[in-house]
Formats: structure tokens, sequence, C-alpha cells
């Protein structure tokens, strides 16, 4: 299993360089993934795309409210000045992106997987484990995430902007 | 006089792509845009004048394949690129033995659009 998710780490992380490089026209660095418990998680916004077949997992984005506004903007190429419908549209194509591309690069290892449509939730500063809806309905049922359950997450700089990639990941027997 | 739809589930998806056309140096007159493949099929019955449709895979209510095989069962003619996340050879197959003409993946360049969409429209 760990090889299984080093792969899917090694991935994420070319998948998201391409993503910012090519449409966002930011480049970013990687750092060392950790884990972390879901519950401990605070952010603004958060995308996640769910995938299910011979393993079911999620790939999500966790950002601030501002580093999801400007990429929005550089992604339009005219400036965005609040977290709206457009911004949150914008960082749920991002989502999307990465984790199509980490699919068709990983069909090989995985196996075939199908996508779930980008869920983006946007507040302020707000803890996963205080949303129920849309997010259990989706995270739960592919994975039956408790609020035990650690992402393990990816860091990115771009410009000094901090964007986490996290992944939950299971192999279903 | 040239006309594009884009069916495409995120509007900031559809406008990225008429960015890169019009960068691209693509002449298109006129973009039509819808938000899945039923009112993909919608717009196609408002607008006998297509000249290509650009169309994502995954979305709600109705898929981007689904929409191209409902697509060409009445029209056999009007190019149909497919731009989607998703790539790998089974997707590509798929796409084309529904009546795909083109695939592209993103994220994209304005080049590789260029490429993948100068067949069928105009270049300045
Ligand atoms: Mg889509």
């Amino acid at each position: 299993m760990q090889a299984v998710v080093d792969g899917v780490v090694e991935s994420i992380v070319e998948s998201t360089k391409s993503v910012f490089k090519t449409m966002i026209s930011m480049d970013v660095k990687s750092d060392a993934p950790f884990y972390e418990e879901e519950r401990m998680i605070k952010t603004d916004v958060m995308a996640l795309v769910s995938f299910t077949g011979e393993y079911n997992g999620t790939i999500s984005i966790f950002c601030r409210a501002g580093t999801a506004i400007k990429i929005a903007s550089n992604m339009l190429g005219t400036p965005m000045n609040a977290l709206d419908g457009v911004v949150k549209d914008a960082i749920g194509e991002v989502a999307n992106m990465i984790a199509g591309n980490v699919k068709t690069g990983l069909i090989d290892t995985l196996g075939e997987m199908t996508l779930t449509i980008p869920l983006v939730i946007a507040g302020v500063s707000f803890s996963i484990s205080t949303f129920s809806g849309d997010y259990e309905a989706i995270v739960v049922s592919s994975l039956s995430c408790s609020s035990n359950d650690s992402w393990l997450m990816i860091p990115f700089d771009a410009d000094g902007e901090k964007i986490y990639v996290g992944l939950m990941v299971k192999k279903i027997s | 006089m040239s006309k594009v739809l884009i069916i495409d589930d995120s509007g900031v998806m559809r406008k990225i792509i008429q960015r890169n056309i019009v960068q691209a140096g693509l002449l298109v007159d006129q973009f039509v845009e819808a938000g899945d493949g039923r009112e993909g099929l919608e717009k196609v019955k408002q607008n006998n004048d297509l000249n290509l449709i650009l169309c994502d895979w995954n979305m709600p209510n109705m898929t981007g394949i689904e929409f191209v095989k409902a697509f060409r069962s009445s029209d056999k003619k009007t190019p149909v690129v497919m731009i989607t996340t998703e790539g790998g050879e089974t997707r590509t197959e798929e796409a084309r033995n529904s009546g795909a003409n083109g695939y592209l993946t993103k994220p994209f360049t304005t080049d590789q659009l260029l490429r993948k969409l100068g067949d069928y429209l105009l270049v300045k």
C-alpha cells in the first residue's frame, strides 16, 4: 500500500505543477508531505474530487481565500476580488484537472477509476468536521471516513501562496 | 462566419477555452455555451449553423460522451472535439468510436489547442 501511496503522491506533485504552470501561470514548488488529522484541518476553501474503482479515495485542494482568489484571477486573466461562485468554480476545475491527470497517469497501476464532479466548500477558516451534507455523502460513501482519519497533505508554494493538496486512499477488498 | 459551441460544466473553463482560441488566432465570430450535455443538445437545436463543438466529458445530467452519441445519431458532419481532464487510450478510443473527431486533455497550452482545432477553424 505504501508503494501505491508514494506513486499517487508523485503523480499529484507532477500534475499540480503542470496544471499551475499551464493554466494558472504560476510556478509551484512542492514540499515534504505530512499526515494531518481531518479534525485539525482549518481552511477557507476545500475543492475535492473523489475516485472509485479498485482503489477509492479523494484528492482535495485546501487553501486560504486570498490564494483561491489569486488562482482564479490568473486563470481568467481578470482580477477577481471576492470568494464568489466564479472563484469556487475555478478552484473546482483545478482539483478536477489535478485528479484527472493523476487518474490517467496511474491507470496502469491503479486500474480504471471513475471521478466525481468537483465539490467546492468555501467559508472562513472552517473545520471539515463542522460540515455534513454533501461532503459526507461523497467522502463517507467512498472512504467510510471518520473524524479520526488523516489526510496525507502535500504542501505547495506558489510565489509565497500556500496550497495543500490532500489525499485519502483505500484499497477496496 | 464561424460559430463554436462550448459544452463544459465549468463557466471558468468555458471562458479559458474562448480566450485561448482568440489568443491562438483562430477565427470565431460567435461562441455559444452550454453547462452540460443536455443543454448542449438544446443549443444544437437552436443553432443549426455550428462549425465546431467542443465538449467536456465529466458533467452532471448528461456527460460529454452521452452527448456525442446522441448528437451523432442525427448529425454525422459537424466536428466535435473533446476537451477533458481525462486522457488515456481507453477514453480516447471510446470518444473516437462514439463519433468525436479530436481529443485534447486539460491542462492545455494555447499551442496544443491550436494544433487540435486548426483543422476545423480558419487561422488569422
Ligand atoms: Mg467538467
